[in-house]
């Protein structure tokens, strides 16, 4: 059909739909129904989030593995709607950092680190157990890893720290483990505080006697129950009872554990020394036998009171005499002794010991004052007068009395010498060996039988710490990006580490603890610890 | 609104207006955040002071960038001219980005976290995607397809051009003689063979650089000695008028659209150019409305892509803001 000869209005409005807005496109329906899609999986995914999914769609990482048991119950640390990271605006109420130190106190039974000296700013941080326990960083990472720079945000500048800075006791800018950003180790520089006098240099040297002096101990003149502890072997063959005794480090300082722990978690053996102990290091040598020693005489008990020395010595003197073991000048010579004689011809009895003015009480008070006095001047090779009087003695013998000898040197620091016990003594306590003429240290020959015992010079060392300084650590405990140093390339030095690797860490925890104490307030039903704890209050 | 993202001279001021301030936003809080990294030493996180402030700064965009939705349901109401909304769109959910990245601290977190991270990535890439495609492929079809129509027009205006091919046909070349009207011996009374009277119909009309699809009025000579090889043609490009490239056609491909008119035009006088002009002009009109349908696809499909997914965001941006601030 023919159309009109012009186009009007009309027709060329019907050339399209004149509605055709209100017609829904794949646009419009699509984009309605992925809307729908999407809000309804959203909510679906809430939904079990809230639901079975659990706190791990939450969780910012799996927690440590020591945490793990606990990882869907956020609730064990968190507190709905307070905040809990290191990072969070200062809303850390006291409120919650009580709650969140309590939390952690439940397993972690750790004090506080002078929070009482801080400033309150401070103070938050100490108290703010996430902030250097940053949990949520795998099952493999390790908590207890600080690092150096939780530390030195207030050691940097300690008197910005404390509310006191003139009550500061230790070095007020710490940065680095270096000589100049850490300084060397107070502890010892402070002199030995032991109240023991002993000669390492005259110990150390074969026979303990001095530089050309015969007559230095031999195995057979040590007690017969521990020769067989410093015989030492040559190729295979023991030493001989003639065999002058040559002490090595090991032969007084064992691996032991913590002998007295202060701080949490220093029970690991070999990590210290064994404390020095007479009857198993120097009785050897130095037992008390003034009263006729033969063999297998039992000796003198160290540190017993003097009444009780004085009671054993008349006893011995009696009973030896009764026995025929002890000759006393009354005595006639008789070449051997006869039971009920002895070796003279009438054996001294109670009454006439006990008779006064009788010479047989004399002369038995006589030797007893003669043993004692002996006893006391074998006491003063290694006592001050002080310690071996009755009252010194009981003071002692007390269960919370300080050591003779300290059982730590570190005040502040921890020695983990099974971690270095590949390295030679001699590296680190170069100033127990004894000189040799030459004027170089005798480093491993103690330790060899045979040395040229006139080649070593005699020193009074008693005074000195024989511990090396910071000096001795920062060759390899340095920054992992630093070369290694001199020192510790020639090759006496590596004959030394004896294997041990030049590097190690330079972090702060590796010798320090911040929690080295027990809280004061023991929790209910809380059992303390059996092992005794020493006054000495040493992290 | 459609022009309002536009990034070009002529919308500089209103773009600027709205860029700048997301800039100094945005430059703000990654700076703040960078600064107190920096002064931690390590990368701070959500709860830190920047952090958070970013984390808000960013979740009130989305807030923003999600009213745009009830802004166009009531768009009677006329809230703020729809070009500011667009600009303001554009620039805020930019922005938003980086301060999203700050609060994350580069830490994506548990799986709700990075859920809506990715989500919220995703969503800007889309939206990104959709400014890139509106600013280019509007003025290119602009230029390159002047037949253009409305798009869901498109095949009822095809269906007009095939009426007004049939249309010239008949007033060109009379009816089509079947074969029952071959037999009779006379025409039917309707039919015109060659018609003398102009007839309007649909055809594109360039004029210089202006260029488009109008209504002509035009007087079709007579073609009635090609009568049977144009019905014929008229019956092969029929499909192809109507559904485009859906259609297996001899003229479905450029190439053989050409090889097919000149064939054809071997095949007809010179009195049918006229005609053979007009189917031309229909086939090369529908090849443009294929073309303008995919570009269509280009430009419209991301929206349902960014509307979902910023729904999802919308939904899961609460659920991290209950449960952020619950175990902070």
């Amino acid at each position: 059909m023919l159309t009109d000869v012009r186009a009007t209005g009309k027709s060329r409005s019907q050339r399209i739909n004149i509605d055709y807005y209100r017609q829904k496109t794949w646009l419009t329906r699509s984009r309605g129904l992925l809307a729908l899609f999407a809000a309804a999986l959203a909510a679906g995914y809430c939904v079990y989030v809230f639901g079975s999914g659990g706190p791990s769609h939450l969780s910012t990482g799996p927690l440590a593995m020591a945490h793990a048991s606990f990882e869907n119950d956020c609730q064990q640390c968190h507190l709905d709607f307070t905040p809990i990271s290191a990072d969070a605006l200062r809303f850390t109420s006291s409120r919650n950092l009580d709650r969140l130190e309590e939390t952690c106190q439940k397993c972690h039974r750790v004090d506080h680190h002078f929070r009482s000296s801080m400033k309150p700013e401070f103070a938050v941080i100490d108290q703010h157990c996430s902030g250097c326990h940053t949990d949520h960083q795998g099952r493999d990472y390790d908590m207890s890893n600080v690092a150096s720079k939780k530390c030195t945000q207030c050691h940097g500048d300690l008197p910005a720290t404390c509310k006191d800075a003139s009550s500061i006791e230790v070095r007020t800018n710490i940065t680095a483990f270096t000589a100049e950003a850490h300084g060397d180790f107070p502890s010892l520089k402070k002199g030995d505080p032991g109240r023991v006098k002993f000669d390492h240099g005259q110990h150390m040297m074969p026979g303990q006697v001095d530089n050309g002096v015969k007559g230095g101990f031999t195995i057979a003149m040590l007690e017969p129950n521990l020769r067989n502890s410093y015989r030492k072997s040559a190729e295979g063959t023991p030493q001989g009872d003639d065999a002058l005794v040559t002490l090595s480090c090991a032969d007084c300082h064992q691996f032991a554990g913590s002998p007295s722990p202060p701080s949490v978690g220093d029970h690991e053996i070999g990590r210290h020394i064994a404390p020095i102990a007479f009857d198993q290091h120097c009785a050897a040598c130095h037992s008390l036998n003034a009263v006729g020693k033969v063999e297998d005489t039992l000796p003198l008990p160290h540190a017993a009171p003097w009444k009780e020395v004085e009671t054993l010595i008349a006893s011995k003197l009696v009973g030896g005499q009764q026995v025929g073991s002890i000759r006393m000048p009354s005595d006639v010579v008789r070449k051997t002794p006869l039971v009920g004689e002895g070796y003279s011809g009438a054996l001294p009895n109670l009454s006439s010991i006990s008779k006064e003015g009788g010479e047989d009480k004399e002369m038995l008070e006589a030797s007893v004052r003669a043993n004692l006095a002996a006893v006391a001047q074998r006491c003063l090779q290694c006592h001050v007068p002080d310690d071996i009087t009755d009252e010194g003695i009981k003071k002692l013998r007390a269960s919370d009395s300080p050591t003779l000898i300290p059982t730590r040197w570190f005040k502040r620091g921890i020695y983990d010498h099974a971690a270095h016990r590949k390295i030679d003594c001699a590296f680190c306590h170069a100033d127990a060996y004894p000189k040799i003429s030459s004027g170089e240290t005798a480093s491993v020959a103690t330790s060899e039988i045979g040395s040229t015992a006139e080649t070593l010079e005699k020193r009074d060392d008693s005074d000195v710490v024989m511990i090396g300084g910071i000096e001795t650590c920062i060759g390899c405990h340095r920054d992992p990006s630093s070369s290694v140093p001199n020192s510790l390339t020639d090759e006496a030095t590596k004959e030394l580490l004896g294997g041990q690797g030049n590097w190690a860490s330079d972090a702060c925890i590796e010798c320090h603890r911040y929690h080295w104490q027990r809280p004061v307030t023991p929790m209910a039903n809380e059992v303390e610890p059996q092992v005794a704890i020493s006054k000495d209050g040493l992290p | 609104m459609v022009s309002a993202v536009l990034l070009n001279r002529g919308h500089s001021g209103l773009h600027l207006s709205f860029a700048i301030p997301s800039f100094v936003l945005a430059a703000v809080g990654v700076g703040w955040w960078i600064f107190e990294s920096i002064t931690a030493q390590r990368l701070v996180g959500g709860g830190s002071a920047s952090g958070l402030a970013c984390g808000i700064a960013a979740g009130l965009v989305i807030v923003f960038e999600m009213l745009l939705w009830p802004r166009k349901i009531f768009r009677r109401l006329r809230l703020i001219p729809a070009k500011y909304w667009m600009a303001a769109h554009i620039w805020f959910g930019i922005a938003s980005l980086p301060l999203a990245i700050a609060h994350c601290g580069l830490h994506l977190g548990g799986w709700l976290p990075a859920s809506l991270m990715f989500l919220f990535v995703l969503t800007i890439l889309s939206g990104l995607y959709g400014l890139a495609m509106q600013n280019f492929l509007p003025k290119w079809m602009l230029w390159n397809l002047p037949a253009e129509t409305i798009y869901s027009q498109i095949d009822y205006v095809a269906k007009i051009s095939v009426d007004d091919a049939r249309q010239a046909l008949l007033a060109s070349c009379g009816r089509r003689m079947t074969g029952e009207a071959k037999s009779a011996a006379d025409p039917l009374p309707e039919l015109i063979p060659a018609s003398s009277e102009p007839i309007v119909i649909g055809a594109l009309r360039g004029s210089g650089k202006t260029s488009g699809r109008s209504l002509i009025t035009t007087k079709f000579r007579d073609s009635s000695a090609d009568a049977e090889p144009l019905w014929t043609a008229f019956d092969e490009l029929q499909p192809y008028l109507l559904e485009g490239k859906r259609a297996e056609t001899p003229v479905t491909s450029r190439a053989g659209e050409a090889q097919y008119f000149q064939t054809l035009r071997g095949a007809c006088g010179p009195d049918s150019e006229q005609i053979v002009e007009m189917l031309e002009s229909f086939c090369n009109q529908r090849r443009q409305f294929d073309i303008q349908q995919a570009c269509h696809r280009w430009l419209h499909a991301w929206l349902p892509v960014h509307i979902g997914v910023s729904v999802a965001v919308t939904v899961l941006l609460a659920m991290h803001a209950y449960t952020a601030l619950k175990y902070w």
